[in-house]
């Protein structure tokens, strides 16, 4: 009886927070609908990343430099040489998976610390690479008027309709890794995670199994790359420096890395924080230095960790924290 | 089978020139004082360790220079010294990874591991076999060291193995702990070939068909339980103080 009205409850507020994303620009202003669009784009960037660390274990700062890619590939061909929709976006994802598996087959030999490293090296390199190559993608400059496509006479330059988009291929994203999280595939990762070593030994291709990880991850963050160019009309090495790259990871880990709705709580989160504290101060960042600083210390599962933290009537995290640190004092 | 393996790790030479020949089905129990190349032996034949000269072979196929995903795939499996589980997923999670390993499943990207009902039934039957049933949806870091133990043998007889290699089972077990282990070990099929090393004595002569000793790296004696016990080489370098030691606290 409780596990049916567990489920019922579920489906209602599926349907209500459904329902209230998807007439969201009835009710919201236009400001509310950009904000939504980049959780969306984000989101995805933070689900890219998310998966990695969450699933796989794998801590991996070139994420952003893949959402960049998939930007200046429409950018290049797009508004520079005039390829239309949707041969320049086919290409910009084939892109992203031709880098991710160049670059994947040699990180995913390494592991940990060095996996770390290797994958911050090569964000670096691709940010720098944009920031001073200036006769192809215009250095700080960076590709402008870059315009989201009609397709069968709508218009998505206008911001409910590329809203809507965006809600639907977020959607898809999220129940196409809802499912890859509770396949064999799937499993297998959280295995990797837990202990590489047993994986191997039971005769798991472990590496291979990274490697596919890797380039899923990097659909997700090319995507996120393409509306978020389409979004906002450029496309600039700002996109993809490392400021970004450490925010998207903060992002996943205040939302709870472990938890397939983290990336996106996360996300939201973090997003309207900045949409908030940037009309109130201008030491926005401060500020949310300062809210990581605190999640870090009292929720180190993230915010979804409190519901899991209530439900095993272990009390609210934040107070568990203060009075074991008190007893061990 | 191995014929004349060789490792050294630095200057230390921790197996020189080993020859160890296991029959089908039988079980052999690997002893020696600490430092032996037990350990060392063991990570060679399961492929953690490149050998440095000499050759592995397992049921007729040449493994020297396999690696340890193609010997699992010819069916060896193996148990760890200190436990080397899934400690954030289940039990049942745990099982389902050993027993879908090798299958090529990890590729499947969309179907939900829960509907591959066959390899469930076949990790709950496992689970059983190591007398975990009542704790299949318990995470592995909330058992206790005993349970993590007879989790790790359930792992290795989940993967179907041929051979299975147990590397001291009975590490950290109290003493009450101890017999349900050896009694799962008794009560493994017989077509599995079984290598086991271990320090508790009692364990080995109650599960060993027999028994090779290891010292500084090679083979002392090798001999059925009563051949070794009788072995005057052996009871002075090994059984002579931990043995004795042992049968003097019985």
């Amino acid at each position: 009886m409780s596990v049916v009205w567990k489920d019922l409850r579920r489906l209602v507020l599926g349907v209500v927070a459904g329902g209230l994303l998807i007439l969201l620009p009835f009710y919201a202003g236009e400001y509310t609908v950009t904000t939504f669009v980049r959780i969306i784009y984000f989101g995805f960037l933070a689900l890219s990343v998310g998966m990695l660390v969450g699933q796989a274990g794998m801590i991996s700062l070139t994420q952003t430099a893949f959402f960049g890619l998939a930007g200046y590939v429409i950018g290049l061909l797009g508004a520079e040489r005039g390829m239309p929709f949707p041969w320049r976006d086919l290409i910009a994802i084939a892109a992203v998976l031709v880098m991710a598996l160049l670059f994947g087959l040699v990180a995913m030999r390494t592991h940990k610390i060095v996996f770390l490293m290797i994958t911050l090296a090569f964000g670096q390199i691709c940010w720098a690479f944009a920031q001073q190559n200036t006769s192809l993608l215009h250095g700080w400059a960076g590709i402008r008027g870059i315009r989201p496509p009609a397709i069968a006479g709508i218009n998505f330059n206008r911001t409910s309709n590329f809203y809507w988009a965006s809600l639907l291929i977020f959607a898809l994203g999220i129940l196409v890794l809802r499912l890859l999280a509770r396949s064999s595939f799937g499993l297998a990762l959280n295995g990797i995670r837990e202990n590489p070593r047993r994986m191997a030994a039971l005769g798991y291709p472990v590496y291979w199994i990274r490697v596919a990880a890797f380039l899923i991850a990097a659909i997700y963050a090319g995507i996120g790359g393409l509306l978020a160019t389409y979004n906002t009309g450029i496309i600039t090495p700002t996109t993809i420096q490392l400021s970004r790259t450490i925010w998207v990871l903060l992002m996943v880990i205040l939302g709870g890395s472990t938890y397939f709705w983290g990336p996106v709580v996360g996300t939201a989160v973090a997003v309207w924080l900045d949409v908030l504290l940037s009309e109130g101060t201008e030491r926005y960042n401060t500020v949310i230095g300062v809210i990581f600083v605190f999640v870090v210390l009292f929720l180190p599962g993230g915010i979804l960790s409190i519901s899991d933290s209530l439900r095993d009537g272990r009390g609210f995290p934040f107070w568990r924290r203060l009075y074991a640190r008190k007893n061990s004092g | 089978m191995a014929t004349s393996l060789c490792k050294s790790f630095g200057g230390v030479h921790a197996v020189r020139s080993a020859d160890l020949k296991v029959p089908l089905g039988e079980r052999r129990a690997l002893i020696g004082p600490n430092g032996a190349g037990k350990t060392t032996l063991f990570n060679l034949i399961t492929g953690e360790l490149a050998v440095d000269a000499g050759r592995i072979e397992i049921f007729g196929v040449d493994i020297t220079h396999k690696t340890i995903q193609q010997r699992a795939k010819l069916g060896l499996g193996r148990t760890y010294q200190i436990s080397q589980l899934f400690l954030n997923l289940t039990a049942e999670e745990n099982l389902f990874l050993a027993a879908a390993a090798g299958r090529g499943m990890e590729f499947h990207f969309l179907r939900p591991w829960r509907a591959r009902l066959k390899l469930i039934q076949w990790a709950h039957q496992c689970a059983e076999q190591v007398k975990l049933t009542s704790h299949l949806s318990k995470r592995v870091s909330e058992l206790s060291h005993g349970l993590q133990r007879q989790l790790e043998v359930g792992l290795a007889i989940a993967m179907r193995p041929r051979l299975i290699m147990l590397d001291e089972p009975a590490a950290g077990l109290s003493p009450s702990e101890r017999p349900v282990l050896t009694s799962l070990i008794k009560g493994l099929s017989r077509e599995v070939t079984l290598i086991l090393i271990e320090h508790d004595m009692e364990m080995v002569l109650d599960v060993a068909d027999r028994i090779t000793v290891l010292q500084h790296g090679s083979v002392l004696a090798e001999g059925i339980p009563a051949e070794i016990r009788s072995n005057r080489k052996v009871q002075d370098i090994y059984l002579g103080t931990i043995y004795a030691r042992q049968l003097g606290s019985n």
